[in-house]
């Protein structure tokens, strides 16, 4: 009740707030028969311009909590790559009320089983689980990054800092060297998403004065947002948010976020790579895909969910099974803010007959009969089926559910509604999801990398050399 | 000419990247108040809901059938946890392509074979487990019955379809070869052959030779003897009426015989330690030296095991535990330390690992070992004990927070060698654990004699850099697709 005290303004939010926090939301979710039981999220706006999601979920022991910031890899500068990955690990070099590492320790000690900061292409963002009593703890910690770190960075914790995200970028090298050459051919210097070849490069000489400002002028209220999810009372975690959130001023410049087009395949490129690390010989091949904000994002799922896996129909089907031209198949969609694309990675086995040119060919030979051929009516039931069961299982997971409100708050403005999603799902046309493959999935513009492993033992860390081919 | 060139091209490279301007002052623009000086007290308004409650039931033919009831999700799950059919039994390979192959299709009542095996487009997965495997199916709560009746078809009437027998093993056999990729695979199993001094744990996927050799009347022997009612365990987790689940449950599986007799266990002794001991050198190129130390670990039922559990989780983790406060925050030698205890064929092992650069490799992997000493030689603080108690008691709630979270743990506590030693057992362990326990177990189970080292290093850049260690076993490594060999190709001892 002390929220009572602050003004006029303070009773009528308070009272909105108790309102929408008690309904219930029994819904059928439109044309699924799937009855719906939970409680409306609360969804505002701080003065500041902090976006706030709260949702109940009174049968769960612990809450979970995201607080994102619009702040990626893409908002790098050409030179300091890695540097929004760098801020990240610099948030937790304590706070103006928290030691180094304090942010860690009071969650450890508060028994979280998951939490970290991770920096993605397009933004960054802190998650942690904590025990349903502990709620404020979260708040607290979050309160503290993005109000009183950025007056303890360092140049000891900028050196720091350094030397740990080397080790882990290298880490990251090792794990995904196979992937560089194409990654450096879909999205070349000067792309928001480049990804340069010496990872740590950038954050080795960026310098402190350039890390602080970028720091600033990403990490503000107004570019921020915080979902909170679980076993909580609402009423008193809006007011927790309000104690720890409102005073927080934004500074005066915002970062200016890069974008770019969606890529362009300009044609039919080929990509050979030789290298040590590539066992037998690999097709990836590679088209651009509807982003999330599409109106095909659900027809073009239902697409992929069709190619992927191992059942009848699928790529794999008629790849591995009926003509034997590969031991595996993984179909994968790639899906950010600027851009997206469908990966189709094979391994062509053992067999030294089958050749490059022939796998590339029925791939795409398949891609066009799923453009010609829609889904039987039983094929889609099954599509809308495994996605709802999906959508219905990611709900039941809090962490999953902060992290789909987030992405849904991203791409919509709005927290995520499940019985939309579900409603999405049963209103999908058997037509929509060929026209989408005949859409995307253009034999002429399209990529294929061909890796094969090289003779003999390459140097570590030496550079991957590689040739493209275009063809108009 | 050639100074110009390069004094243009520095230009514009300057000139390519903008500067990045500098923060505006004042760093600090958020007024202080008292309430952020420390860290909020835990709130008794978010107090934990209580557990849900199980409902069991053991049927005529020996199957126990387990009901946890709960009213929230439309997702009800469902598992048939059968025990001995796990990947700890012979021949090695067996029990995965059995398992692969139940989803392969059932014989039904007219002789014919129902290939596709779904309800309503959910189709039922399968899982392996050291001790057993694990048949799931989810599906909208009103079709929970239905699912039951699919389930006990799969497990009553495999098909065993000579055509789909074939497409099981080749792809268990090309899951061989792809696991080959994998070094820290290699590298665990390298450290255990040298601490037992030989190979005596077993995999999931068999040996390439092995199942290359199976029939499948290998596959039916294997069925016949381990999938048994009285071993076999049902598990539902949703918005269901148990004593629904329990009629239909008996009315499926009445009748349900083994058809062959029980095999014989396989003698689980502890195992002793190889005499004579290297650090083991497994030869990659990669960017990074990847670091690993395995030490044996009690078992489930001794009575160190919830310290030594407690111990594992103050010397490493992610984010704070000692090692990675020496290592990663003040050391900056590695990004994470990870640590896990692990049961494997009645025998439990502790593995810790590390990666780091070349440079930095030996001081790290020196400074993981003062961490094990300082945890063998000084008692553990109150604070480090509670935080331990905290971990451990909130990654139970989050164990069970789903219908299928529910089943999972349901399964493993089924499937553990003391099944009176149940999740919730355990965890009333961990909670009495005082911190002389956590100190006398990890004296007991961490003493330098049984650790075993191994990295995934160059050796060309470390082959006299490891001498701290003692003698060192190299091994190379390089892996091979099915048919040209995989794994460690040869050795050498320095």
């Amino acid at each position: 009740l002390r929220v009572f005290d602050r003004s006029l303004k303070g009773c009528i939010w308070l009272l909105a707030c108790v309102a929408a926090s008690l309904v219930v939301r029994v819904a059928v979710a439109q044309g699924t028969g799937i009855r719906l039981s939970a409680i409306r999220p609360d969804h505002f706006r701080l003065q500041n311009g902090l976006e706030v999601v709260i949702q109940r979920e009174p049968r769960q022991a612990v809450v979970a909590t995201v607080m994102s910031y619009e702040i990626g890899h893409r908002d790098d500068p050409e030179g300091a790559e890695g540097l929004a990955h760098l801020i990240e690990h610099l948030s937790y070099s304590g706070s103006r009320h928290l030691p180094r590492l304090g942010a860690l320790t009071e969650l450890v000690n508060a028994g979280s089983p998951s939490f970290n900061g991770v920096t993605g292409p397009d933004y960054t963002f802190y998650f942690s689980v904590v025990d349903s009593t502990r709620v404020a703890l979260p708040l607290w910690l979050e309160s503290e990054r993005l109000g009183f770190t950025l007056e303890r960075v360092d140049e000891a914790a900028l050196a720091h800092e350094r030397k740990i995200i080397r080790k882990e970028m290298l880490g990251v090298r090792d794990r995904q060297r196979w992937l560089l050459p194409l990654r450096r051919t879909q999205y070349p210097e000067g792309h928001p998403y480049y990804t340069p070849e010496d990872p740590s490069a950038g954050t080795d000489s960026v310098e402190l004065a350039a890390v602080l400002g970028h720091f600033q002028r990403g990490y503000r209220p107004d570019n921020a947002r915080l979902v909170i999810v679980g076993g909580l009372d609402t009423i008193r975690t809006t007011e927790l948010v309000h104690q720890y959130f409102d005073p927080v001023t934004n500074p005066p410049r915002k970062l200016a976020r890069r974008f770019a087009k969606q890529r362009l395949f300009p044609g039919r490129e080929t990509l050979t790579v030789e290298d040590y690390i590539y066992t037998g010989r690999n097709l990836v091949m590679v088209w651009p895909a509807p982003t999330a904000a599409s109106p095909d994002w659900i027809p073009y799922q239902a697409l992929v969910r069709r190619l992927a896996g191992s059942g009848a129909g699928s790529l794999s089907a008629y790849l591995v099974d009926q003509y034997r031209l590969a031991a595996t198949v993984d179909v994968e969609l790639d899906e950010n803010d600027l851009d997206a694309s469908l990966m189709i990675a094979v391994d062509l086995g053992v067999d030294a007959r089958t050749s490059f040119e022939q796998v590339e060919l029925a791939i795409e030979g398949l891609l066009a009969a799923f453009a010609r051929v829609e889904p039987t009516a039983a094929e889609l039931s099954r599509l809308r089926a495994s996605a709802t069961m999906q959508l219905l299982t990611e709900f039941e997971d809090v962490q999953k559910r902060a992290f789909l409100h987030l992405q849904t708050l991203r791409r919509t403005g709005r927290p995520y509604a499940l019985a939309d999603e579900l409603s999405r799902w049963s209103s999908l046309r058997a037509q929509a999801v060929s026209e989408v493959a005949g859409r995307y999935l253009d034999p002429r513009r399209r990529l294929s990398a061909r890796l094969r492993e090289s003779k003999g033992w390459v140097p570590t860390g030496g550079r991957i050399s590689y040739t493209v081919e275009r063809a108009p | 000419v050639r100074r110009s060139i390069v004094a243009l091209f520095l230009a514009s490279g300057c000139a390519s990247a903008a500067p990045i301007p500098p923060p505006d002052p004042p760093l600090a623009r958020t007024p202080d108040a008292a309430f952020r000086r420390a860290a909020p007290a835990p709130d008794p308004l978010g107090a934990p809901s209580a557990p849900a409650s199980i409902e069991r039931r053991t049927l005529s033919n020996g199957m126990l059938v387990q009901v946890v009831r709960t009213t929230a999700s439309p997702v009800t799950s469902l598992g048939l946890v059968f025990r001995g059919a796990g990947a700890d039994t012979h021949p090695e390979g067996a029990a995965l392509l059995t398992a692969k192959l139940l989803l392969e299709g059932t014989r039904q009542a007219d002789g014919s074979v129902l290939g596709h095996l779904s309800i309503n487009g959910q189709s039922p997965e399968v899982e392996v487990f050291d001790d057993g495997t694990v048949l799931t199916l989810r599906v909208l709560a009103p079709l929970a019955l239905p699912a039951l009746t699919l389930l006990s078809q799969i497990a009553r009437y495999p098909a065993f379809d000579p055509g789909a027998f074939e497409n099981a093993r080749n792809r268990q056999l090309y899951s061989i070869s792809e696991a080959s990729l994998f070094g820290m695979a290699h590298l665990r199993d390298a450290a255990l052959e040298e601490l037992y001094g030989g190979s005596v744990f077993g995999s999931t996927l068999g040996k390439s030779d092995a199942v290359a050799a199976f029939t499948s009347d290998d596959v039916s022997r294997f069925y016949g003897a381990r999938y048994r009612p009285e071993q076999t365990a049902l598990i539902v987790a949703g918005d269901v009426d148990p004593e629904a689940v329990f009629a239909t449950a008996e009315s499926r599986f009445d009748g349900w015989t083994p058809t062959l007799a029980p095999p014989g266990d396989l003698a689980r002794k502890p195992l002793p330690l190889a005499t004579d001991r290297h650090f083991v050198g497994l030869h990659i190129e990669k960017a990074l030296a990847y670091g690993l130390c395995v030490a044996p670990a009690p078992p489930l039922d001794h009575a160190d095991s919830p310290g030594f559990q407690l111990a594992a989780m103050l010397l490493g983790g992610h984010a704070v535990s000692r090692a990675a406060e020496a290592l990663r925050y003040h050391a900056a030698q590695v990004y994470a330390v990870g640590a896990r205890v692990e049961q494997r064929a009645g025998q439990s092992h502790l593995y810790v690992r590390l990666a780091s650069e070349r440079a930095d490799f030996v001081a790290a992997m020196q400074r993981l070992l003062a961490e094990i000493a300082r945890l063998r030689d000084q008692p553990v603080t109150e604070q480090e004990l509670a935080r331990a108690k905290a971990l451990f008691n909130t990654r139970s709630a989050l164990a069970t927070s789903s219908n299928a979270d529910r089943v999972e743990s349901l399964a493993v506590d089924f499937l553990a060698a003391h099944p009176d030693l149940t999740s919730e057992v355990r965890l009333e362990r961990v909670r009495r654990a005082t911190s002389s326990d956590v100190q006398a177990a990890a004296a007991r189970w961490l003493r330098a004699d049984r650790l075993q080292l191994a990295a995934l290093l160059d050796r060309a850049y470390f082959n006299r850099e490891l001498g701290d260690f003692g003698k060192v076993r190299w091994l190379q490594f390089k892996a091979r697709k099915a048919g040209a060999g995989a794994g460690p190709e040869s050795e050498a001892e320095e």
